[in-house]
């Protein structure tokens, strides 16, 4: 190709800049043992086994594989998602959380360092309580979120999400050794230790008061509590991400299994059924919960989000506070989170842009906003959407008309809140 | 207490050289000031072992101190007496700046057992594994192929691995089709 | 392939048991800087054909962060030091003033 550009014979183009070593080497001794089964590691979680024994439907996240949905004979696997949403929301579902990211941030000086590291006030959590946290990085970007529990005096557990785990352990490692290294702050990754499972819906304390161990009545919503269920070893998490009454528990991932395989059995007369992650982000979709990596992609702030509860103004400092302070953040003029329902029920392509009047300089149409989650609800029995609309908030109830990849088909969908189920949050309550 | 059960369950593929899962250990992750005599004091209590210089591991019969990082040890003992081993650290370092986390079921320990023991760790690890280099009593943080992994030679035959429980399938299969494909005659 | 010695643990790790992590020597504009040296802490850095000094962490190791001088040309390795400073130790810097006479790299030489 560059002999023809330049109109030269091959041999005078002459070749590339090599960077030592240049000898020549097969793919083969470079794959090494990273072939066939050993190809990439594959991460498990104790529970893993279990779920492809039953029906799982894997999607890959990161290096682990999730139970995207777990598919019955004759079903599809939409039947399958739209049957565990339904049932989390009527009977119980469970869901295999192990692969969320734990770290135990410990220390005289813990408070003060995850002040820094998140936006919202963690150093005045009471110990027994939980606090959803976010986490931006310098730039003033959102990068991660997740609860916080206050384990004791000097001791914070810190979840991540599941890409976040190593990340964010990698992040606070950073920030202590080359910028505060003398803060007296350890930390440590115990994100394998946990099996974790979330125990979702009307029914789940019926679940776990059948196993006993613990009083849950004494246990109010965002607060944790240790001890025995049905014999296990655990920490009660009662937090939720569907809207529904809910419980994260957490057992040594040794007995994981075992207590999966306990809930199953004991849950039976309650309708209890393992649900996916499809059913997990549908659901937390009709709630209008963000998850990073679909509301986020390195350019949202939380002010996109109509976070700005979670931005402390006590602080003076937290890492992303001064970005935030820059014109174009500081600004109303963003394209900001929104729900979206389409106004013949479908369901809004992944993706797709709201187009706007005229063209830009390189004659492309312009945009005013696109989708950032889309699903069938199967509650609400229509579609459901979030997405990132130029002054969205400002809008509610306007009209606006995405693209399809049909470049004569649109779609138009109304403004609404993105919160589309149980805006009172009364069911997590049960 | 639910029985606990190990990554692999006891795994064990035969050859020429054998891989094993060890099943249940205990191990805790203690970090602090290394050089404070009553964290030495309280490793020793709990594992008989004198307390190990930098990149060494001291080792006893199921029990052992290595050392991870300068602000870090991994305290190794039997499964079932985790419980009471940081009850002890608790009581011994209280009032201190430290961190002690049991981390026995986050873990996975693999042993690699056999003639040319030596040559299946040197093909998955850019560690130096040169008898001069690395004998009985060191211990090394490194990768295996893909993956974060420690390792220690328990005698001439045979190393030690402890890796995520997560990846004890992968390191398992890996070190299994390192020994298949033989010895390389290096060392 | 690239070795550095690791000043915390003593290993001379191999690039793939390391982390890079750019530029060495950042200082952190927090709220209250004026956009310029804001501007300055994010995005602007020192790309040299030679002596250059980076922030490297023996990830699959010991874990610790620690800095390295080196030649981006030749990758000869100067040396390397502790995470916790805020200019090149004395030594290291008589290192390549030994091998690169009247070197400069941002406010140091
Ligand atoms: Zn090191």
């Amino acid at each position: 190709m560059l002999s023809n550009a330049l109109n030269t014979a091959i041999p005078n183009v002459g070749t590339t800049t090599f960077r030592p070593p240049y000898t020549p080497i097969s793919m083969a001794a470079i794959a090494g043992a990273a072939r066939d089964g050993v190809f990439q590691p594959l991460r498990k979680t104790p529970m893993s086994d279990w779920h492809n024994a039953n029906g799982a439907d894997n999607e890959p996240v990161g290096q682990w594989r999730r139970p995207f949905a777990y598919v019955r004979a004759g079903e599809t696997v939409h039947d399958a998602v739209n049957r565990e949403v339904t049932n989390a929301r009527s009977n119980i579902g469970l869901l295999d959380a192990s692969t969320l990211g734990k770290l135990i941030v410990k220390g005289p000086d813990a408070g003060k360092f995850l002040d820094m590291l998140y936006t919202n006030m963690m150093s005045n959590l009471a110990v027994g309580k939980c606090r959803y946290g976010l986490m931006c990085s310098e730039n003033g970007f959102l990068m991660d979120d997740g609860v916080v529990a206050r384990i004791s005096e000097d001791t914070w557990l810190c979840h991540t999400t599941t890409g976040g785990a190593d990340r964010i352990h990698a992040w606070m490692e950073d920030w202590l050794q080359c910028e505060w290294w003398d803060w007296k702050v350890y930390v440590a990754n115990v994100t394998e230790q946990w099996a974790q499972v979330a125990v979702v819906g009307p029914k789940a304390k019926l679940l776990l008061d059948k196993l006993g161990g613990m009083d849950l009545t004494a246990l109010p919503f965002m607060q944790w509590q240790a001890g025995k269920i049905g014999g296990f070893d655990a920490r009660v998490f009662r937090i939720s991400f569907s809207g529904e009454l809910s419980y994260e528990i957490a057992v040594p991932a040794g007995q994981g299994r075992a207590f999966w395989e306990a809930l199953i059995a004991a849950g039976e007369e309650f309708g209890v059924m393992p649900y996916g992650t499809e059913a997990l982000h549908i659901m937390r979709a009709e709630k209008g919960f963000i998850m990073i990596g679909d509301e986020t992609d390195g350019t949202v702030i939380p002010q996109d989000l109509n976070l700005h509860w979670a931005l402390s103004k006590k602080k003076d400092d937290y890492l992303g506070k001064r970005a935030h302070a820059r014109s174009f953040m500081d600004n109303p003029d963003r394209w900001r989170l929104v729900g979206l329902e389409t106004l013949d029920g479908s369901v809004l392509p992944d993706g797709a842009y709201a187009i706007a009047d005229g063209s830009n300089a390189n004659g492309q149409r312009n945009t005013q906003g696109r989708v950032t989650s889309t699903y069938h609800s199967p509650t609400l029995g229509r579609g459901i959407a979030m997405g990132l609309v130029h002054r969205g908030p400002d809008r509610m109830g306007e009209v606006i008309t995405f693209n399809t990849v049909d470049d004569a088909k649109t779609v138009a969908a109304r403004i609404v809140d993105p919160v589309f189920y149980d805006k009172e949050g009364a069911k997590q309550n049960v | 207490m639910s029985d606990a059960i190990s990554a692999l369950q006891g795994r064990s593929t035969a050859g020429e050289v054998t891989i094993r899962e060890a099943g249940l250990c205990g191990m805790i992750t203690l970090r602090g000031d290394l050089s404070n005599a009553k964290l030495r004091a309280v490793c020793k209590k709990i594992t008989g072992q004198v307390f190990p210089e930098k990149r060494k591991i001291a080792l006893g019969e199921d029990r052992g101190v290595a050392w991870m990082s300068p602000d870090e040890v991994l305290v190794m003992l039997p499964y079932a007496e985790v419980t009471d081993a940081l009850a002890q650290i608790d009581a011994a370092l209280a009032g201190q700046h430290y961190l002690a986390e049991n981390v026995s079921d986050a873990r996975a320990l693999i042993h690699v057992e056999g003639d040319f023991a030596r040559e299946i760790m040197a093909k998955l690890t850019p560690a130096d594994l040169h008898p001069d280099s690395f004998a009985a009593g060191d211990f090394r943080r490194s990768h295996l192929g893909q993956v974060a992994a420690a390792f220690w030679m328990v005698d001439a035959d045979r190393f030690a691995v402890v890796c995520f429980r997560s990846v004890a399938d992968y390191v398992h299969d890996l070190l299994v089709a390192s020994a298949k494909a033989g010895p390389v005659g290096v060392f | 392939m690239l070795t550095l010695h690791c000043p915390y643990c003593g290993t001379d790790a191999d690039e793939t048991d390391l982390h890079a992590g750019g530029q060495a020597h950042l200082k952190r504009h927090g709220p209250g800087s004026s956009d310029d040296q804001f501007e300055d802490y994010m995005f602007m850095r020192e790309n040299p054909k030679g002596v250059h000094f980076e922030r490297w962490r023996h990830v699959y190791g010991c874990g610790k962060w620690f800095l390295a001088a080196r030649c981006t040309a030749t990758l000869e390795v100067f040396g390397t030091y502790p995470a916790q400073t805020t200019e090149p130790p004395q030594d290291i810097c008589d290192k390549i003033t030994a091998k690169r006479p009247g070197w400069t790299w941002g406010d140091f030489a």
